[in-house]
């Protein structure tokens, strides 16, 4: 079985006292997005977190090409991009630092290929300043040029088309449908419905 | 290293599809971990050269400590030569301590531990070369 593959079966988290997760199923082939809504603290952000290895589930598994990735994380994470809510940047950084240095400890990438990620998403113009002096919408713009360069199967986004204008929510939707296009997964935790460029499309909606 | 890229490629029947997606992930060659070690090594650094109080602190600390002892105890140089040493190790080692605190906590609290837990790298080398920096 060679195609990237995503299955979780039967997904139960507790946090504490809490039952977070309950039974989360979902199977993901090449070329399809997952979108996963819900109210807060529904556990969108824990389920993805669950399925990237983060955090480990009381009970069910996540399957990745067939295998369970607890066999080996390490062949999985070499797989997936996960971009939390918060994007990793540093406030005493340039964007271009930040993203050269985040970036450059997975992939070799040469100078070329950061600045066409840093002019994709329009970060051109500002990327030498620090992150600190940065609004929320241009730190979340300097985590999809990191998207951009993540040449791997399997995307897991925590609110990606948040702080953005509707210029930027557009991006969102065309780096995802080119995913989606070149056989990639996408998973995406939202609150509002992603941008209709992303054909499909399949819900998943967690409860309180 | 490149495994994302070699699992892609060992797709056997070359179909259209497949051609397209090992082409694809082959473009994220995962970069060796002496190199990811080395990057994280000079980002730790630079940041702290952009936070000078942080990396000021624990020197001035140092300073003031070294200083104040001959004033505490006493001037006589035959005393404090008994004693330096042992001032200068437990000066450095309270330094160190005052430091500790900025070595992992502004990483876990922006992802960025996060994100080398995922990065299919070493974790061991990533985090000596943290510990290196600090």
């Amino acid at each position: 079985m060679h195609d990237e593959r995503l299955d979780v079966e039967d997904l139960h988290l507790w946090r504490g006292d809490h039952h977070v997760l309950r039974g989360v199923c979902f199977a993901l082939c090449a070329g399809e997005c997952l979108q996963v809504t819900g109210p807060n603290g529904s556990g969108k952000t824990s389920l993805l977190r669950t399925v990237c290895g983060l955090m480990y589930p009381e009970e069910g598994r996540v399957l990745w090409e067939g295998r369970d990735v607890r066999g080996d994380l390490r062949t999985f994470h070499c797989a997936l991009t996960y971009l939390g809510h918060e994007p990793p940047l540093k406030a005493e950084l340039s964007a271009r630092e930040n993203l050269r240095y985040w970036i450059g400890v997975r992939y070799r990438v040469g100078a070329a290929a950061l600045e066409g990620a840093l002019e994709r998403v329009g970060a051109s113009p500002w990327c030498d300043r620090l992150v600190r002096t940065l609004s929320a919408g241009q730190r979340r713009r300097v985590a999809l040029a990191g998207l951009t360069l993540s040449m791997v199967p399997l995307w897991l986004l925590d609110e990606p088309t948040t702080n953005l204008d509707t210029e930027g929510q557009q991006l969102v939707g065309s780096l995802i449908a080119e995913q989606l296009a070149r056989g990639g997964m996408v998973v995406a935790a939202v609150h509002h419905e992603l941008p209709a460029t992303v054909r499909d499309l399949r819900r998943l909606e967690l409860a309180a | 290293m490149s495994r994302v890229g070699s699992a892609a490629g060992v797709v056997v029947p070359a179909g259209p599809t497949h051609a397209r997606q090992s082409q694809a992930w082959a473009g994220s060659a995962q970069a060796p971990v002496l190199e990811a070690a080395r990057l994280a090594l000079a980002r730790d650094l630079q940041l702290a050269f952009r936070k000078r109080g942080q990396l000021v602190q624990p020197l001035a600390f140092f300073a003031m400590v070294t200083m104040l002892f001959p004033l505490a105890i006493s001037p006589e140089l035959s005393r404090l030569r008994e004693i330096a040493p042992g001032v200068l190790w437990a000066g450095a080692l309270l330094a160190s301590l005052l430091a500790l605190e900025f070595l992992f906590r502004d990483d876990a609290y922006d992802g960025t531990l996060e994100q080398y837990a995922l990065s299919g790298q070493s974790l061991t080398w990533l985090m000596f070369a943290k510990t290196a920096a600090h």
